[in-house]
């Protein structure tokens, strides 16, 4: 069978399948066909648009490792609390600051300053689990969601009113931009290089933990059956304050990282929030896999999308590469519109099923009176 | 005075209009929309665009698309509260049918996409020269000044008392009752027969056309939009005012409205006192006490300062 065919897991293959027991369908899973999805686009718009389009995607890889770590973290706290937390964005933006104080007012190494804010945010959110959170668990997901709001209000107001709105810089020296091979592309060792290899060590503990440690495993049986996972002998609470403490060091790290590459200032994390929400959806909720994929086509979306806009400009749209994050939200509408569980969440239904479940739902029910 | 008093009870009720528009998709029928801001703009820019009709000044470059011949204020106000809603059907459509938090997130990213355009779409909206010149009722009957200030108070009054009753009587109706069901449990309600669906999205529509109504105000009041007024975040004042007043009441809506105006006009008097250093960061402690009183409300009064009042019709008393 054709590699483009193996992959359509609609029923009605399965069903035409299921007399016919000798051949073993091999099927895709559906993130390959996220990527190939995503290097398509890239390969059609290098045809069209030139080298820029490559220098993009590499500028959107990086983007994505760090929208990665948040997305991930924030993806952790997802499928346990069951909440969308509107203050991660800003958990990001006090762990810049905390590096800041230590990197810049303190004057020590950024290492020291990456620690620093790893140790602040984790601090923050189990402060913020203790307090707030802990008190909502059962008043379902949208007052939690409400306080998160709170939360982010304060936090952002609290950054700002302490270091002022001032734009500020961390004291780290990136060196130029070196240009790989003849290929007219440039990298940054810093500000690409070690970006990406940051991400990719934390994506790679994350993993581990989460596949082999005690921990790791009864987060995930607390994310996926919280009450089972009680009467299995799991202490919730102590596994939800660690879910804190990794998705809070993880933002702070990823805030860091943000701060690097553009600046500090209070508004750093809540912008970079919505791209962090579209790669959590994208993923799928509640998957920290699917968060990773999802961080990495929501970067080069991004990216994608300014180089595309940009030659917009003047002719259709006047803000041209203005509209950078329009093409990340598009592709998060469209997700949510054809696939809402996200690319590695649990299909519920089937396309089939779900327009069945529509028209038995649209169809009038004769009610005969009675006599 | 006059000024002064129209200062304070002009935005106020603004905010308590659209808060209002909040009230029916929050309180009553349960939908966490986090683009007012976007509804709200979308209200004050096509009306700003119809009402002064089109405007060109290429010397300075300023220009804005409209009609050629301006319209009346009162068809403008309208289309902008139609188009509002539309917009609001127009999301809502997809979004409406999943999880309450991604409704969350569909329209925060809505807003963020609409401030965009107003921003940067120059020759469409004034974009960054913001769009000026936009008129007030009754402009060609009373004399600028105090007394068209004081018109335009009772102007805003006399909306928000339409607004009111409406939507009084609507969540009153069975189609409130319904609303409601919907909001406590949708799945009972579809067992009922309702089509919870059609429900959502209507509530949705007219909150959102609410929205625009007062975005058609504000746009009147201050006759000039600058796009940044429509950032993400003025969304949340909406809801500390539907969460302090009491979501799912229309009165302590009004109540909640006029309490929080007051302290953040308190907060902005108190400015004019203090030196300089403490005046930039009064601006963020006013913030900060939003987010506290919003945490604090959901932790410990989550029904607000006037909680919904529980009534049955009166078939069933």
């Amino acid at each position: 069978m054709a590699l483009g065919m193996a992959g359509r897991t609609s029923p009605r293959v399965d069903r035409a399948s299921a007399f016919d027991v000798s051949t073993t369908r091999f099927v895709l899973p559906r993130w390959v066909f996220a990527v190939l999805l995503v290097l398509a686009a890239i390969g059609v718009l290098w045809a069209i648009f030139g080298k820029p389009i490559l220098q993009a995607t590499i500028q959107g890889l990086v983007v994505g490792s760090i929208y990665v770590l948040g997305a991930s973290g924030l993806s952790l706290t997802y499928g346990i609390k069951k909440f969308a937390n509107f203050a991660h964005g800003d958990m990001m933006t006090v762990g810049a600051y905390a590096a800041f104080t230590i990197n810049v007012i303190v004057g020590q190494n950024i290492v020291l300053g990456f620690v620093f804010a790893a140790i602040t945010v984790a601090l923050v959110g189990v402060f913020l689990e203790l307090a707030i959170f802990r008190r909502l668990e059962t008043r379902g997901p949208v007052s939690a969601l409400i306080a998160s709001v709170g939360v982010s209000l304060v936090l952002q107001n609290a950054v700002s009113a302490i270091f002022k709105t001032n734009v500020l810089y961390l004291n780290v020296n990136p060196p130029q931009d070196f240009a790989i091979g003849a290929t007219g592309l440039s990298f940054n060792a810093v500000k690409g290089g070690v970006t990406l290899a940051v991400s990719v060590a934390l994506i790679l503990f994350l993993h581990f933990m989460l596949k082999y440690t005690t921990l790791g495993k009864a987060m995930r049986a607390c994310a996926d059956n919280l009450d089972l996972a009680r009467t299995s002998g799991i202490n919730p609470r102590n596994v939800i304050l660690w879910t804190w403490i990794i998705s809070g060091s993880f933002a702070a790290v990823a805030g860091v990282l943000l701060a690097v590459i553009v600046n500090v200032y209070p508004l750093l994390g809540f912008f970079v929030l919505l791209f962090i929400f579209a790669a959590v959806i994208i993923g799928g909720i509640g998957s920290p896999y699917g968060a990773m994929i999802g961080g990495l086509i929501i970067g080069v979306v991004q990216k994608l999308s300014n180089v595309v806009f940009g030659a917009l400009q003047g002719r259709i749209l006047e803000g041209g590469s203005e509209y950078e994050p329009v093409g990340a939200f598009v592709v998060m509408i469209l997700v949510l519109l054809f696939m809402p569980e996200g690319i590695m969440g649990v299909r519920r239904h089937s396309i089939g099923g779900r327009l069945t479940a529509l028209l038995v739902r649209h169809r009038q029910i004769e009610v005969k009176e009675p006599g | 005075m006059v000024l002064q008093l129209a200062g304070f009870v002009v935005p106020a009720t603004i905010l308590v209009i659209l808060s209002l528009g909040l009230n029916l998709q929050w309180g009553h029928t349960g939908l966490f929309n986090a683009g007012v801001a976007a509804f709200v703009g979308v209200g004050a820019y096509s009306f700003g665009m119809l009402s002064t009709g089109k405007f060109a000044s290429p010397g300075v470059g300023w220009y804005h698309w409209g009609p050629d011949q301006p319209w009346h204020i009162v068809y403008a106000a309208l289309a902008a509260m139609v188009l509002a809603g539309a917009l609001g059907v127009l999301i809502a459509i997809p979004t409406l049918r999943l999880r309450a938090d991604y409704l969350a997130i569909a329209t925060l990213a809505l807003a963020e996409i609409v401030r965009l355009v107003f921003k940067n779409e120059r020759h469409f909206t004034g974009g960054d020269q913001n769009l000026s010149f936009i008129p007030r009722p009754f402009q060609s009957l009373v004399p600028s000044g105090p007394y068209l200030d004081g018109v335009f108070m009772l102007v805003c009054v006399a909306a928000l008392l339409g607004a009111f009753l409406v939507l009084e009587y609507v969540t009153r109706s069975p189609w409130g009752r319904n609303l409601r069901a919907v909001r406590e449990d949708e799945e009972a309600t579809m067992a009922l027969g309702k089509d919870a669906f059609t429900l959502k999205l209507t509530s949705f529509g007219i909150g959102c056309a609410i929205m625009g109504l007062a975005g058609a105000l504000l746009a009147s009041f201050n006759q000039v939009i600058v796009p940044d007024q429509f950032a993400p975040a003025a969304t949340f004042s909406a809801y500390v005012v539907v969460i302090l007043g009491g979501s799912g009441n229309n009165r302590g809506v009004i109540l909640g409205g006029y309490l929080f105006y007051l302290f953040s006009w308190t907060t902005q008097q108190v400015k004019g006192y203090v030196p300089s250093d403490v005046n930039l960061r009064l601006d963020y402690l006013n913030q900060i006490i939003v987010g506290v009183l919003l945490i604090v409300f959901i932790l410990f009064r989550p029904e607000g300062v006037l909680p919904e009042k529980k009534y049955l019709p009166a078939a069933m008393r």
